[in-house]
């Protein structure tokens, strides 16, 4: 019995290698919406530090922010982002 | 991402800077599981050797006539807080120098190598560095190899052996 439940062990703790190594392998846009979901949660844990300092990545990974306006662009209005 | 990223190669065009490397949280996550970071961190080199305390003021100067805010040790570059650091020992100088480069979406950029961004989270050694630079190791493709010869150069190995044990 105890051999069955050290390798059901190690079959969890291995999956769990292999979820992390999974993970850091995905697109960067998609690891750039999980830092975003990981600055709310520690948003919602702590408001207070972060409230002066926040940066809200959208879906897309387009940062916006909440406590200041959005600066005139340096290089023109008219001027052609890549993307767009 | 992809704005503050095309502002900063700008950056590089007009000769403001004359060098960078996207370091620390976002570089990091290039090679492994996201962490949570705030900011965007990045190595620069100016183009001539700073004689005076502030070696910034340029950029900040720049950011005044570009019309983005600053916020301590921050400047707020499309939405995004940048905090430039500019190199300060021989290892930063060698990680900027051998910066690989990357795209996000259509943009393209440097990030300090994951055997640099290792050895750097060594020197520094705070505890989340620790954490980071434990991760990293077990899921960032490394060039142990690379590795060994810039922690020697460095002195880093003891440090690197202390954090293997753990």
């Amino acid at each position: 019995m105890k051999n069955a439940n050290y390798s059901d062990m190690r079959r969890i703790f291995a999956g769990k290698k292999e979820f992390h190594k999974a993970v850091a392998n995905l697109p960067i846009k998609e690891k750039l919406r999980i830092v975003a979901a990981l600055q709310r949660i520690d948003y919602s844990i702590k408001p207070e530090k972060w409230k002066r300092l926040m940066m809200w990545p959208s879906v897309n990974g387009q940062a916006s922010v909440t406590s200041f306006q959005r600066p005139k662009s340096p290089v023109g209005e008219g001027h052609q982002w890549p993307g767009q | 991402m992809e704005k503050t990223l095309a502002v900063i190669n700008y950056l590089k065009e007009q000769g403001i800077i004359r060098d960078f490397a996207v370091c620390r949280g976002m570089a990091a996550m290039f090679y492994m599981e996201p962490v949570l970071t705030y900011d965007l961190d990045v190595f620069c080199v100016f183009g001539e050797e700073p004689k005076r305390l502030d070696i910034l003021s340029p950029l900040y100067k720049w950011a005044n006539r570009a019309g983005y805010k600053t916020f301590k040790e921050h400047l707020m570059i499309e939405g995004l807080p940048v905090q430039f650091i500019p190199v300060y020992n021989d290892l930063i100088r060698e990680s900027v120098e051998t910066a690989v480069k990357k795209k996000v979406g259509l943009v393209k950029t440097r990030v300090v190598a994951p055997e640099y961004l290792v050895a750097i989270m060594l020197q520094t050694y705070r505890k989340k560095d620790l954490i980071n630079a434990g991760k990293m190791m077990n899921e960032a493709k490394l060039n142990t190899r690379l590795l060994s010869g810039i922690l020697k150069k460095h002195g880093l190995q003891a440090k690197f052996n202390a954090i293997r044990g753990l």
